[in-house]
């Protein structure tokens, strides 16, 4: 089965999954910084051209914070997001899913150069491209990632309806199933729910509008509700 | 269409995530779908080569390539559809595919919709659902409210691929021109002003590669937007669990059926077969019968597992090394002794001076801090020893104290305070007034007892004047003691004079 889920078992049996983000939203977030950090160094410069020698002394600096430090700092302290990253719901991890530390940071970051060979970030999008987790060379040596932030939906759009266990105990996906349904079913057509409704007719013993009543009490047992 | 045959993880995607779905599955099946791409296209870049030659200006062949870009889309399209949902197909039937659809929606593609950025996810509607013009309108209406957005912004992003990948090798070019080179040939030549001839023939060459790699990108991606925005709208994978479901469901209810026809029939059956007054043999049980030895391969399904878990690198399993090795290992030469070239002293004059100056200076810089050490540091010479170790005035001096306090200890705390010995006389003067408490409350002095405990001590004393008094000598003395803070004359005679010092 095909996915870009990177799946870590840890030894406690828990399994993470990391959704790994590909070259098209990875290179929005980048523009989205180049430009953050254009601008700013734009504005900055012009202040600092009016200082004479000094001023182009100080601006040498601000391009380099800008071009070597920015990438870095906000992932050390923004919890592996730069702005642009942020605004994409992408963060940098370790390959084992831990938040990023300093050092591969640093080395995710001075890899850029090569990434960035020659100047328009073409070997860093053709890695990007082939590999299976979307990651360029400096993510590769340095054992990180660029994932995708899930935004989880509130399990309080799902309808009231008096619980009522199974007729059968149901598998942990087959729980999943039953539970998303009650989420989105109201957003598909009449219906269709009413043919997903009548394929669980072994489970409810009932078909049509009564059996997607059935499924949403056994959704609302399902979720602990009275 | 049979979802139960369906080759990727059916999950509500974001339309990013969807994006990137797309990328992967170009990746999983890149054999067939560039296998077919350039055979089929390989023609005409030829063609496209022979205009730029020709009319001698490259954007008229990359025109021409840009133009063609809706019938090649056609590959990636069929073979990702098709193994979506079935086997993969071959490059083979890929390139058959180019004639089975037709010039269906082609046409409109390729004028007057050319400049419609929305054709990544349009396009699986026109050559997949095979519905007329009108219903086709009817249904983008409902189905493109999702992923227009996102499908205009995956072809802005795959143009921009598309340059990056066309350019990237054309900007290696001028990185390995000699710097002395650089001057003379890029700007001298014109360069920058009118584009040599010669380059035309790379530009659409490069444009040709980055389109084969954006285009494929850009339709797989227009795919899976597709696919996502199905699964959002139908469920397909909550249709896909809840048949799993069912399946099983139906399953167990078979068997269960069949269990228990087992279980009516069963006993009767051997009811009748078995002699009522014949005894059966009692089992003999044997060590071996009990448990037997395991054999080689007996249960295969353990064995699968185990190899599998084995095989598994975090428990150290195999790993593949990759280095190069000669084909035909060289015999060994002997190294052949070359000459030294004799060093030019021109060749390194410039490190040679620089060098030697860096090295006087540190000598020289040596040589100052030992002289300096001499003078300075040296042990015998650092000066007056004396005033260097002065032992520093401490506050406490040195008296023979005695430590039990003497019955009138008011006359030795007034000459210690005359004498100058403050602190001392303080001190006495604190502990006699402890101890003159402990006897009018008739208590044995503690002697890990703090000023709190004198303090509080105080406060359980009869007479409240009393033992405002004690108190105030407990505080002078602590201000003494901690604080540097002593009683003026006044203060202490005060203290001295009546209750504890001049009567128990």
């Amino acid at each position: 089965m095909l996915d870009t889920v990177r799946q870590i078992e840890t030894p406690e049996g828990v399994s993470l999954r990391l959704h790994a983000a590909g070259a098209t939203a990875r290179a929005h977030a980048w523009l989205i910084d180049f430009a953050l950090r254009a601008l700013a160094a734009f504005f900055l410069l012009a202040v600092l051209g009016m200082l004479g020698s000094a001023g182009a002394g100080l601006g040498m600096l601000v391009l380099f914070a800008a071009f070597w430090i920015y990438g870095v700092a906000c992932e050390v302290w923004m919890d592996g997001q730069t702005v642009g990253k942020r605004m994409m719901n992408l963060r940098v991890v370790n390959a084992d899913g831990t938040p990023v530390t300093l050092l591969p940071s640093v080395i995710r970051n001075l890899l850029r150069t090569v990434d960035a060979l020659p100047g328009i970030y073409g070997i860093g999008l053709v890695c990007c491209l082939i590999d299976p987790y979307s990651r360029r060379i400096g993510d590769i040596v340095a054992g990180t990632m660029v994932i995708h932030v899930l935004q989880r939906g509130a399990l309080g759009q799902i309808p009231n309806e008096p619980a009522e266990p199974p007729s059968t105990p149901l598998r942990l996906e087959e729980q999943e199933a039953l539970v998303a349904f009650a989420e989105r079913g109201r957003n598909l057509h009449e219906a269709r729910q009413r043919e997903l409704g009548d394929l669980l007719e072994p489970l409810t013993g009932r078909m049509g509008n009564a059996g997607l009543r059935k499924l949403l009490a056994h959704a609302n047992w399902l979720l602990g509700r009275p | 269409m049979e979802i139960e045959r369906i080759s990727v993880v059916l999950r509500p995607r974001s339309t990013r995530e969807s994006a990137d779905l797309g990328a992967a599955m170009l990746r999983r099946h890149a054999q067939p779908i560039f296998t077919a791409w350039f055979i089929a296209s390989l023609p005409f870049l030829a063609i496209a080569i022979g205009l730029a030659l020709w009319l001698g200006q490259p954007w008229v062949s990359l025109l021409f390539l840009w133009w063609l870009k809706p019938l090649f889309a056609r590959i990636p399209l069929y073979v990702v559809s098709r193994a979506v949902f079935a086997e993969a197909p071959g490059w083979r039937d890929a390139l058959r595919s180019m004639r089975t659809w037709g010039l269906q929606g082609l046409l409109a593609w390729m004028t007057i919709r050319r400049l419609d950025p929305r054709r990544c996810v349009l396009q699986p509607i026109v050559y997949l659902e095979g519905l007329d013009r009108r219903a086709r309108a009817e249904r983008w209406r409902v189905f493109g409210r999702g992923v227009e957005g996102p499908g205009t912004g995956l072809a802005l992003t795959c143009m921009m691929f598309e340059w990056v990948l066309a350019l990237s090798p054309l900007l290696f070019l001028p990185m390995f021109v000699p710097a002395e080179l650089w001057e003379s040939y890029w700007f001298n030549a014109g360069f920058l002003r009118t584009m040599p001839h010669w380059l035309s023939l790379p530009l659409v060459v490069a444009y040709y590669l980055g389109m084969s790699v954006a285009e494929p990108l850009c339709t797989t991606g227009g795919f899976a937007l597709y696919l996502g925005r199905r699964t959002e709208l139908e469920a397909w994978d909550l249709d896909l669990a809840f048949r799993r479901l069912r399946n099983r469901l139906l399953a167990t209810a078979t068997t269960a059926l069949v269990l228990m026809a087992a279980c009516f029939v069963a006993p009767t059956a051997h009811a009748a077969d078995t002699p009522r007054d014949v005894k059966t043999d009692a089992v003999r049980v044997s060590l071996d019968s009990a448990f037997p030895a395991p054999q080689q391969g007996a249960d295969q399904r353990m064995n699968d597992v185990s190899g599998k878990v084995l095989a598994d690198p975090l428990l150290g399993g195999k790993t593949q090394a990759w280095r190069w090795v000669p084909k035909h290992p060289a015999a060994r030469k002997p190294a052949e002794i070359v000459p030294e070239k004799p060093i030019v002293p021109g060749d390194v004059a410039g490190a040679g001076v620089a060098s030697k100056g860096l090295l006087i200076a540190l000598l020289i810089a040596a040589l100052a801090w030992l002289g300096w050490f001499a003078r300075q540091r040296w042990p015998s010479r650092r000066g007056e020893p004396a005033a260097a170790r002065a032992p520093v005035q401490s506050a406490v001096q040195e008296t023979d104290m005695v430590v039990a306090v003497p019955k009138g200890f008011g006359e030795q705390v007034h000459q210690l305070w005359r004498s100058g010995s403050r602190r001392e006389a303080l001190a006495l003067l604190y502990r006699g007034t402890v101890e003159r408490v402990a006897t009018r409350l008739d208590e044995p002095v503690s002697p890990d007892a703090t000023e709190a405990d004198a303090i509080a001590g105080a406060r359980r004393l009869d007479d409240d004047d009393a033992g405002r008094r004690a108190i105030r000598i407990v505080r002078t003395w602590q201000f003494a003691a901690y604080a540097d803070r002593y009683p003026s004359d006044e203060e202490m005679a005060v203290m001295l004079g009546g209750w504890p010092v001049e009567h128990v």
